[in-house]
């Protein structure tokens, strides 16, 4: 079976995947968009709902997608494929999809984009795995797709403007807030505006949810993480305490909060796991919110024809995403002779000003979401860190303290991230409590394989090799 | 805690009786039915089987290898924990799997 052949296979239609095929289409480049999601847009953008379907040529939905896109639709130069999943990347840019209309199938890209975005971390807790616990991103999703309110009382704990505009969200739907916790400062909060720099209308944003806030009399009450959520019959009681700045329990300072659903978000890490599969090379940075791909200034990454933009090549949100995508596209244009050299240094040089000062956002996000070394101390032994296989921090400890203080021999050791969602929840946590516990060993992330998401064996069976 | 009792209608859905920026992109599709455990329950098309689950007061979909409940948590493909039997299937992830008139769905939330 001869494989589809394409000149570019974006993976991922989020800010940066979008915006790198909206200038691929302008320039008629026979580009292939896969997302996995049944719309397009990311968890940013999140365009509207739409019933599946397979390998249509689509207009994208979104109004902050250059029209450009359109004309590639127009020109049948741009071909999407959603929902539909990449299972993995192998020499020669093939790459393995897999969705419910068509199967398993192959496809081939002489350059390929990288777009995966990010998920969100969260700061385990006694009780985090409870049903009524779910992310800030969740609540949100429910919300803003589904007008789903995930209950009518809500308390939101975590670091940084996602927990503002969900608040704002739930208020404007009528819900309850029972708590706002910030884990944050408010000076903090107020260095913030230092940063965001030219980037005003974040500002703006910030500002219109905290207007909600204050006309509907929620105060966020700083400093406060959750230590333990339990199940009290018709409601979960929250168990808070002050947290300061090294990570230590402030006593004297617990405090109960009783709610229907808890929303929690610490931040958020890349999607990494396609592009290490595909052999990309990857650092570590606590500025980058952990582990991304490293990239030139053209975005390309160590290996050559496959680039990477957006969220995994550093956290700093989607203006940094959109940007890069724009840089990535530009890049392949420009090697592939379709824009000459000075052109492609015109379009790149203002963009590139732009990333830096995103980045700078970045950073101070980044540094605001991280969890001190000695917070861990502070988490009790049965406290549950990877979810599918129900392996505790006090596991963990038991096992680093014997000397198992890398990531692939605690791995084997104790099962933790080897259950379904293959350590993408655990592994940042792991990580960190890796550099808590055993600073001194060299890093290295989890490893990852084909299948990057748990396939049906009968579905791969099927997969006939290309020669 | 896992009964539909356990959340008030009224403060479901409230988007959708207003003109809010957070819901103007949301477009709800035609009504259906669909079943729960048996329990002929209430969905839109082109919505997701977690947030059909949801919002008809389902929080409990699973339990974990060591036996305790587990829900939705990041709701948007990556953590598996939201994992739902389909038309007697194999399980799949409730917040990426849209629901369809007349599918069964079974969640173990006993």
């Amino acid at each position: 079976m001869p494989a589809e052949k394409y000149d570019v296979a974006i993976i991922g239609g989020g800010p940066a995947g979008m915006s790198a095929a909206s200038i691929l289409a302008e320039h008629s480049v026979k580009t292939l968009l896969i997302d996995e999601n049944g719309r397009l847009g990311g968890q940013l953008w999140r365009g509207s709902a739409k019933p599946a379907g397979v390998s249509r040529f689509i207009n994208p939905l979104n109004n902050k997608i250059n029209l450009a896109a359109t004309t590639g639709y127009r020109n049948g130069s741009l071909l999407v494929h959603s929902p539909a999943c990449v299972l993995g990347v192998f020499p020669e840019n093939n790459i393995l999809l897999s969705s419910k209309e068509e199967g398993i199938k192959e496809v081939k890209a002489q350059n390929i984009i990288f777009a995966t975005g990010a998920r969100e971390k969260v700061r385990p807790f006694e009780g985090w795995t409870l049903p009524e616990v779910m992310t800030v991103g969740a609540a949100q999703i429910l919300l803003k797709n589904h007008q789903v309110l995930a209950a009518s009382e809500i308390l939101l704990n975590g670091t940084g403007p996602l927990i503002y505009l969900l608040a704002g969200n739930i208020l404007k739907q009528n819900g309850r807030i029972s708590a706002l916790l910030d884990r944050s400062t408010f000076t903090n909060l107020l260095a913030a505006t230092r940063v965001i720099g030219g980037q005003l209308p974040k500002l703006g944003q910030g500002c219109s949810s905290l207007g909600y806030l204050l006309k509907n009399r929620v105060l966020p009450k700083y400093r406060r993480q959750i230590i333990k959520a339990e199940n009290k019959g018709d409601l979960i009681e929250a168990t808070t305490v002050e947290i300061s700045s090294d990570g230590t329990i402030v006593s004297g300072s617990s405090r109960q909060y009783k709610t229907q659903i808890i929303a929690v978000t610490n931040g958020f890490v890349g999607n990494i796991e396609l592009p290490q599969v595909a052999g990309c090379e990857l650092e570590y940075s606590s500025a980058k919110g952990g582990w991304f791909v490293t990239v030139d200034s053209s975005m390309e990454t160590s290996v050559n024809t496959i680039f990477a933009a957006g969220e995994i090549t550093g956290i700093a949100g989607g203006d940094k995403a959109v940007i890069e995508g724009r840089l990535a596209a530009l890049s392949i244009l420009h090697q592939s002779e379709r824009m000459s050299k000075s052109d492609f240094e015109n379009k790149q040089k203002p963009l590139l000003v732009k990333r830096k000062q995103y980045q700078r956002f970045g950073t101070y996000l980044n540094h605001q979401w991280a969890i001190p070394s000695k917070e861990w101390d502070t988490i009790d032994d049965d406290t549950i860190i990877c979810r599918c296989e129900d392996i505790t921090i006090g596991k963990l400890r038991s096992w680093i303290k014997t000397g198992f203080t890398s990531s692939s021999v605690l791995k084997r050791a104790t099962r933790c991230s080897m259950g379904n969602c293959q350590g993408r929840t655990c592994g940042p946590l792991i990580y960190d409590i890796l550099a808590a516990y055993a600073p001194a060993t060299n890093k290295r992330p989890f490893s990852a394989r084909m299948p990057v998401k748990p396939i049906l064996l009968g579905d791969l069976a099927q997969v006939e090799v290309i020669q | 805690m896992n009964s539909p009792d356990g959340v008030s209608m009224d403060n479901l859905r409230v988007g959708k009786k207003q003109d809010d920026r957070a819901c103007k992109s949301v477009e709800l599709g035609k009504e259906i039915i669909f079943y729960v455990n048996g329990k002929p329950t209430q969905a839109y098309q082109g919505e997701t089987i977690h947030a059909a689950l949801i919002c008809a007061g389902y929080r409990q979909f699973r339990k974990s290898k060591t036996n305790q409940p587990r829900g939705v948590f990041c709701g948007m493909g990556v953590c598996y924990e939201c994992l739902v039997s389909i038309d007697s299937g194999p399980r799949r992830q409730a917040c990426v799997t849209l629901v369809e008139e007349g599918m069964e769905v079974q969640i173990d939330a006993g």
